[in-house]
């Protein structure tokens, strides 16, 4: 492991002293890196910082004891059952979860190309919008979330639609589906590079993000779950296109 | 037409960076969004370096947590000077001990102190032993053989323990002793004053941090030494009973 060119820790050191740190293991430690913190208040912040961020999602994690409870017979007997059940889902869980750490690693490397697209603008939105089932809703595979009715029939009606106004032809999908923290890509071609007019809605009508672009796509990522409306819009007001967003947990 | 990414895991470290900056104070609440977005844009521009750089030697959750930290540093180094931070300081010494809250922080400092005198690595026996002594504080036989375990032959504890110092050049004169003993050199009572004098620098700089809204002193430090050694005090207590 190499440390920096600018004789600070890399990330990795940093990361790894930390676990160290946490696990009360800093004696198994390289030499070199423990000598270096030491030394460093920089590196012995970022190594301090890390360990409270660890531990605080440790103590977190840490199970609920929960008091024992008798039960009759027949719950027993479902007890069992559902405890042969957690011995199969357990099984499963630790044959899976020994690769968990691989399989994110390739996810982000599998991600690199299709990153690397040439996307001009990216918007994040990161509001909390918490949700509760009401009598409008949507049913999909995501779950259930409330709708708006008015940008619903917005949404149908340019449903199928490719070409708005003479230069702006729809890409994306009318509907898009997505979970939480996924990046989605809303493109339409702009071959006249005009100014166009992005807003991002909740199922309330309220206006999360609104930003302009010449460009023709924007990254989008949502944080929280629940059924969004992105509209664009052209330098005249005129609705070019209304999509609805489905983000599941 | 969507890219499949999921990346629900850079959100939730993003969140949890977040999260330990408000608390330490380095970040106004006003600043929470922009800085949350600030650092996720970053990562997402560099992810392939970011990836690439990753060796798997470390948890990648920690190693993204470490990412997101440095750029969160760099985000508050840049944009401090525009904030006026409303956020209050602590200090150990205006803690009321006694409220529920306070009581809290204090528990809080104190594992963070045991934290920053561990990363002091094979000098940590030494920095405690030490300070305890500077800070006039007990000094128990656990200090001793964590600091060396042959300390009985060397005949420290006979230096140290149920000793009461009144001045400081009498301290700086016994701990020059002990660590000659120890360490088989030749320091005189200045190196030992210096030496001290830097290690409780560094603490004071590790326990803040350059933006952290709390403001250590020589003798706050001092003080939340007190609560760490009263803990270790009944831990050993509770122990022999």
């Amino acid at each position: 492991m190499n440390t920096q060119n600018n004789h600070h820790l890399s990330r990795e050191e940093i990361s790894l002293y930390a676990e160290q740190l946490a696990a009360g293991a800093i004696a198994n430690s390289e030499q070199h890196i423990a000598q270096h913190i030491k030394e460093c208040d920089e590196c012995a912040q970022a190594v301090l910082a890390v360990t409270e961020i660890l531990m605080a999602d440790l103590e977190q994690d840490s199970p609920v004891i929960r008091p024992k409870v008798i039960r009759f017979p027949v719950r027993t007997m479902l007890g069992i059952a559902a405890s042969v059940a957690a011995v199969i889902v357990l099984f499963f869980y630790v044959d899976f979860s020994s690769n968990i750490q691989q399989e994110q690693l390739a996810d982000h490397q599998s991600d690199i190309e299709e990153f690397q697209q040439d996307t001009q603008t990216i918007l994040l939105i990161t509001e909390d919008t918490s949700y509760s089932v009401s009598s409008n809703h949507s049913l999909g595979e995501q779950g259930i979330y409330p709708v708006n009715e008015r940008l619903e029939q917005l949404v149908d009606r340019f449903s199928g639609v490719a070409f708005r106004g003479d230069d702006v032809k729809i890409i994306s999908d009318s509907e898009l589906m997505a979970t939480v923290g996924e990046q989605i890509i809303l493109e339409w071609s702009n071959t006249d590079h005009q100014l166009l007019i992005i807003e991002i809605l909740d199922h309330n009508e309220k206006k999360i993000k609104e930003l302009e672009t010449v460009n023709d796509k924007v990254m989008v990522v949502l944080s929280q779950n629940g059924v969004y409306y992105w509209k664009l819009i052209n330098q005249e007001y005129d609705l070019l296109f209304c999509g609805r967003i489905h983000v599941k947990e | 037409m969507k890219i499949k990414i999921q990346d629900k895991l850079s959100i939730e470290v993003a969140n949890c960076v977040t999260a330990y900056f408000l608390k330490r104070g380095s970040l106004p609440y006003s600043e929470k969004d922009d800085f949350k977005q600030e650092i996720l844009l970053k990562y997402i521009k560099q992810k392939k370096q970011i990836i690439n750089n990753y060796r798997g030697e470390s948890q990648l959750k920690t190693y993204l947590t470490a990412t997101f930290f440095n750029f969160g540093r760099e985000y508050i180094r840049r944009e401090a000077r525009n904030w006026v931070s409303n956020n209050p300081s602590f200090t150990p010494d205006e803690a009321d001990e006694r409220s529920p809250q306070s009581s809290l922080i204090i528990k809080e400092e104190i594992k963070r102190l045991k934290l920053v005198i561990m990363l002091f690595a094979d000098e940590a026996a030494k920095t405690r032993l030490f300070l305890k002594c500077y800070y006039r504080m007990l000094v128990l036989i656990q200090d001793l053989s964590e600091y060396e375990p042959s300390f009985i032959k060397l005949e420290i504890d006979k230096l140290l323990l149920g000793k009461e110092f009144t001045q400081n050049s009498e301290i700086y004169e016994t701990l020059s002793e002990v660590s000659n003993r120890v360490e088989n050199k030749k320091n005189k009572p200045d190196a030992v004053r210096m030496w001290i004098k830097k290690r409780i620098g560094q603490i004071i700089y590790r326990l803040d941090g350059k933006y952290h809204s709390s403001n250590y002193s020589e003798e706050t430090v001092g003080i939340l030494m007190e609560y760490m050694c009263e803990e270790q005090t009944k831990e050993a207590y509770e122990y022999t009973e």
